[in-house]
Protein backbone atom coordinates (compact mmCIF):
# COMPACT_ATOMS: atom_id res chain seq x y z
CA UNK A 1 0.00 0.00 0.00
CA UNK A 2 1.28 3.49 -0.84
CA UNK A 3 1.50 6.27 1.71
CA UNK A 4 -0.04 9.71 1.36
CA UNK A 5 2.58 12.34 0.62
CA UNK A 6 2.21 15.38 2.88
CA UNK A 7 3.83 18.59 1.60
CA UNK A 8 4.43 21.52 3.92
CA UNK A 9 4.72 25.18 3.03
CA UNK A 10 8.41 25.87 3.57
CA UNK A 11 7.83 29.55 4.42
CA UNK A 12 5.48 28.95 7.28
CA UNK A 13 6.26 25.31 8.08
CA UNK A 14 2.52 24.70 8.06
CA UNK A 15 0.31 22.41 6.02
CA UNK A 16 -1.45 24.06 3.03
CA UNK A 17 -4.68 25.95 3.68
CA UNK A 18 -7.26 23.34 4.56
CA UNK A 19 -9.89 25.08 2.42
CA UNK A 20 -7.98 23.94 -0.68
CA UNK A 21 -8.35 20.37 0.43
CA UNK A 22 -12.14 20.36 0.56
CA UNK A 23 -14.84 20.88 -2.04
CA UNK A 24 -17.52 23.51 -1.25
CA UNK A 25 -19.80 20.68 -0.06
CA UNK A 26 -17.15 19.41 2.37
CA UNK A 27 -15.73 16.41 0.50
CA UNK A 28 -12.05 15.67 1.29
CA UNK A 29 -10.36 16.09 -2.11
CA UNK A 30 -6.98 14.86 -0.84
CA UNK A 31 -8.41 11.36 -0.35
CA UNK A 32 -9.93 11.40 -3.85
CA UNK A 33 -6.63 12.50 -5.40
CA UNK A 34 -4.78 9.83 -3.44
CA UNK A 35 -7.21 7.09 -4.52
CA UNK A 36 -6.94 8.24 -8.14
CA UNK A 37 -3.15 7.93 -7.90
CA UNK A 38 -3.45 4.20 -7.07
CA UNK A 39 -3.80 1.31 -9.48
CA UNK A 40 -7.13 -0.59 -9.51
CA UNK A 41 -5.46 -3.46 -7.62
CA UNK A 42 -4.16 -1.06 -4.98
CA UNK A 43 -7.64 0.45 -4.61
CA UNK A 44 -9.05 -3.02 -3.95
CA UNK A 45 -6.29 -3.65 -1.37
CA UNK A 46 -7.12 -0.36 0.40
CA UNK A 47 -10.82 -1.28 0.46
CA UNK A 48 -10.19 -4.73 1.95
CA UNK A 49 -7.70 -3.44 4.50
CA UNK A 50 -10.08 -0.66 5.62
CA UNK A 51 -13.05 -3.00 5.87
CA UNK A 52 -11.03 -5.49 7.97
CA UNK A 53 -9.83 -2.72 10.28
CA UNK A 54 -13.36 -1.41 10.77
CA UNK A 55 -14.63 -4.92 11.48
CA UNK A 56 -11.84 -5.41 14.05
CA UNK A 57 -12.83 -2.15 15.77
CA UNK A 58 -16.50 -3.11 15.68
CA UNK A 59 -15.75 -6.42 17.38
CA UNK A 60 -13.54 -4.74 19.97
CA UNK A 61 -16.29 -2.21 20.73
CA UNK A 62 -18.78 -5.05 21.14
CA UNK A 63 -16.40 -6.64 23.67
CA UNK A 64 -15.84 -9.80 21.67
CA UNK B 1 -18.10 -18.94 10.18
CA UNK B 2 -17.89 -16.97 6.88
CA UNK B 3 -16.00 -13.68 7.08
CA UNK B 4 -18.23 -10.59 7.63
CA UNK B 5 -16.08 -8.61 5.19
CA UNK B 6 -15.94 -9.49 1.49
CA UNK B 7 -12.59 -10.69 0.19
CA UNK B 8 -13.42 -8.99 -3.09
CA UNK B 9 -10.34 -10.37 -4.86
CA UNK B 10 -11.26 -13.96 -3.98
CA UNK B 11 -14.91 -13.49 -5.00
CA UNK B 12 -13.99 -11.94 -8.33
CA UNK B 13 -11.42 -14.65 -9.04
CA UNK B 14 -14.01 -17.39 -8.41
CA UNK B 15 -16.57 -15.75 -10.70
CA UNK B 16 -14.02 -15.18 -13.47
CA UNK B 17 -12.66 -18.74 -13.22
CA UNK B 18 -16.19 -20.06 -13.76
CA UNK B 19 -16.65 -17.81 -16.79
CA UNK B 20 -19.50 -15.79 -15.27
CA UNK B 21 -20.47 -12.64 -17.20
CA UNK B 22 -21.28 -9.76 -14.86
CA UNK B 23 -20.88 -6.03 -14.21
CA UNK B 24 -19.52 -4.81 -10.86
CA UNK B 25 -21.76 -2.12 -9.35
CA UNK B 26 -22.19 -0.54 -5.89
CA UNK B 27 -19.42 0.31 -3.46
CA UNK B 28 -16.69 -1.79 -5.07
CA UNK B 29 -17.50 -0.15 -8.40
CA UNK B 30 -17.14 3.27 -6.74
CA UNK B 31 -13.75 2.28 -5.29
CA UNK B 32 -12.54 0.87 -8.61
CA UNK B 33 -13.45 4.24 -10.13
CA UNK B 34 -11.30 5.99 -7.50
CA UNK B 35 -13.87 7.07 -4.91
CA UNK B 36 -12.63 6.92 -1.29
CA UNK B 37 -15.55 5.07 0.27
CA UNK B 38 -15.88 1.83 2.23
CA UNK B 39 -18.12 -1.18 1.75
CA UNK B 40 -18.44 -4.66 3.22
CA UNK B 41 -19.90 -6.53 0.25
CA UNK B 42 -19.49 -7.09 -3.49
CA UNK B 43 -22.49 -6.18 -5.68
CA UNK B 44 -22.77 -7.65 -9.17
CA UNK B 45 -25.40 -7.60 -11.91
CA UNK B 46 -25.00 -10.85 -13.88
CA UNK B 47 -26.08 -11.72 -17.39
CA UNK B 48 -29.25 -13.75 -16.73
CA UNK B 49 -29.10 -15.62 -20.05
CA UNK B 50 -29.60 -19.43 -20.15
CA UNK B 51 -25.86 -19.86 -20.77
CA UNK B 52 -24.65 -17.70 -17.91
CA UNK B 53 -26.97 -18.64 -15.04
CA UNK B 54 -25.59 -22.23 -14.77
CA UNK B 55 -22.05 -20.79 -14.64
CA UNK B 56 -23.10 -18.44 -11.86
CA UNK B 57 -24.80 -21.29 -9.98
CA UNK B 58 -21.60 -23.35 -10.22
CA UNK B 59 -19.58 -20.45 -8.86
CA UNK B 60 -22.02 -19.86 -6.00
CA UNK B 61 -21.79 -23.55 -5.15
CA UNK B 62 -17.97 -23.42 -5.08
CA UNK B 63 -18.18 -20.31 -2.89
CA UNK B 64 -20.55 -22.19 -0.52
CA UNK B 65 -23.08 -19.36 -0.91
CA UNK B 66 -26.21 -19.25 1.22
CA UNK B 67 -28.88 -16.56 1.40
CA UNK B 68 -28.37 -14.08 4.22
CA UNK B 69 -31.52 -15.07 6.09
CA UNK B 70 -32.75 -13.03 9.04
CA UNK B 71 -34.32 -16.17 10.53
CA UNK B 72 -30.95 -17.96 10.36
CA UNK B 73 -32.10 -20.66 7.95
CA UNK B 74 -29.59 -22.33 5.64
CA UNK B 75 -30.92 -21.58 2.15
CA UNK B 76 -29.01 -22.56 -0.99
CA UNK B 77 -29.01 -20.29 -4.08
CA UNK B 78 -32.16 -20.64 -6.17
CA UNK B 79 -31.64 -20.52 -9.95
CA UNK B 80 -35.25 -19.44 -10.49
CA UNK B 81 -34.78 -16.39 -8.26
CA UNK B 82 -31.46 -15.56 -9.90
CA UNK B 83 -33.17 -15.56 -13.32
CA UNK B 84 -35.52 -12.87 -11.97
CA UNK B 85 -35.07 -9.12 -11.57
CA UNK B 86 -34.78 -9.23 -7.77
CA UNK B 87 -31.85 -9.00 -5.40
CA UNK B 88 -30.20 -12.17 -4.05
CA UNK B 89 -28.09 -11.44 -0.97
CA UNK B 90 -25.59 -14.19 -0.17
CA UNK B 91 -22.98 -14.94 2.44
CA UNK B 92 -20.12 -16.98 1.00
CA UNK B 93 -16.88 -18.42 2.33
CA UNK B 94 -15.23 -15.25 0.98
CA UNK B 95 -17.79 -12.88 2.55
CA UNK B 96 -21.00 -11.14 1.44
CA UNK B 97 -21.92 -11.22 -2.27
CA UNK B 98 -25.05 -9.55 -3.65
CA UNK B 99 -26.34 -10.84 -7.00
CA UNK B 100 -28.73 -8.21 -8.36
CA UNK B 101 -31.08 -8.86 -11.29
CA UNK B 102 -31.70 -5.16 -11.92
CA UNK B 103 -30.69 -1.91 -10.24
CA UNK B 104 -32.08 1.63 -10.39
CA UNK B 105 -35.13 1.92 -12.59
CA UNK B 106 -35.07 -1.49 -14.24
CA UNK B 107 -31.48 -1.46 -15.46
CA UNK B 108 -30.35 -4.99 -16.26
CA UNK B 109 -27.03 -6.50 -17.40
CA UNK B 110 -27.41 -5.40 -21.03
CA UNK B 111 -28.20 -1.81 -20.09
CA UNK B 112 -25.31 -1.65 -17.61
CA UNK B 113 -22.86 -3.44 -19.93
CA UNK B 114 -23.29 -0.60 -22.42
CA UNK B 115 -22.08 1.86 -19.79
CA UNK B 116 -19.20 -0.13 -18.33
CA UNK B 117 -15.48 -0.59 -18.92
CA UNK B 118 -12.93 -3.34 -18.34
CA UNK B 119 -10.45 -2.98 -15.49
CA UNK B 120 -7.26 -5.01 -15.06
CA UNK B 121 -6.98 -5.95 -11.37
CA UNK B 122 -3.69 -7.83 -11.71
CA UNK B 123 -2.80 -11.54 -11.73
CA UNK B 124 -4.26 -11.77 -15.23
CA UNK B 125 -7.76 -10.89 -13.99
CA UNK B 126 -10.04 -8.44 -15.76
CA UNK B 127 -13.45 -7.32 -14.56
CA UNK B 128 -16.20 -5.21 -16.08
CA UNK B 129 -17.06 -2.19 -13.91
CA UNK B 130 -19.93 0.28 -14.32
CA UNK B 131 -18.81 3.76 -15.42
CA UNK B 132 -18.77 6.34 -12.64
CA UNK B 133 -21.21 8.69 -14.38
CA UNK B 134 -23.69 5.80 -14.77
CA UNK B 135 -23.30 4.85 -11.09
CA UNK B 136 -24.04 8.46 -10.08
CA UNK B 137 -27.10 8.54 -12.38
CA UNK B 138 -28.49 5.35 -10.79
CA UNK B 139 -27.86 6.58 -7.25
CA UNK B 140 -29.72 9.81 -8.11
CA UNK B 141 -32.61 7.67 -9.40
CA UNK B 142 -33.04 5.67 -6.21
CA UNK B 143 -31.73 8.22 -3.70
CA UNK B 144 -31.85 6.15 -0.51
CA UNK B 145 -30.32 7.65 2.64
CA UNK B 146 -27.05 5.80 2.06
CA UNK B 147 -26.95 7.16 -1.51
CA UNK B 148 -27.41 10.72 -0.24
CA UNK B 149 -24.33 10.18 1.95
CA UNK B 150 -22.05 8.92 -0.83
CA UNK B 151 -23.32 10.95 -3.81
CA UNK B 152 -21.19 14.07 -3.11
CA UNK B 153 -18.05 11.89 -2.90
CA UNK B 154 -18.87 10.20 -6.21
CA UNK B 155 -19.64 13.52 -7.89
CA UNK B 156 -16.41 15.16 -6.68
CA UNK B 157 -14.44 12.05 -7.76
CA UNK B 158 -15.90 12.34 -11.26
CA UNK B 159 -14.97 16.04 -11.35
CA UNK B 160 -11.41 15.31 -10.24
CA UNK B 161 -11.07 12.60 -12.89
CA UNK B 162 -12.32 14.91 -15.61
CA UNK B 163 -10.01 17.67 -14.38
CA UNK B 164 -6.90 15.47 -14.49
CA UNK B 165 -7.66 13.38 -17.62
Amino acid sequence: MRNVEVRYNSDMDQPPESAENYSPDGVDLTLIRWMLSLTPRERLDVLYSNACSLEKLRRAAAGR
Amino acid sequence: MPPPVADVGALLRALIEDGVEFVVVGGVCAVMNGAPISTLDLDIVPDRSPDNVPRLMRSLDRLEAEYRDIAGRSLAPDAELIRGAGHNLFLTRSGPLDVLGEIGRGRDFAALHARSHVVDIGDGLEIRVLDLDALIEIKREVLRDKDRATLPILERTLEERRRTD
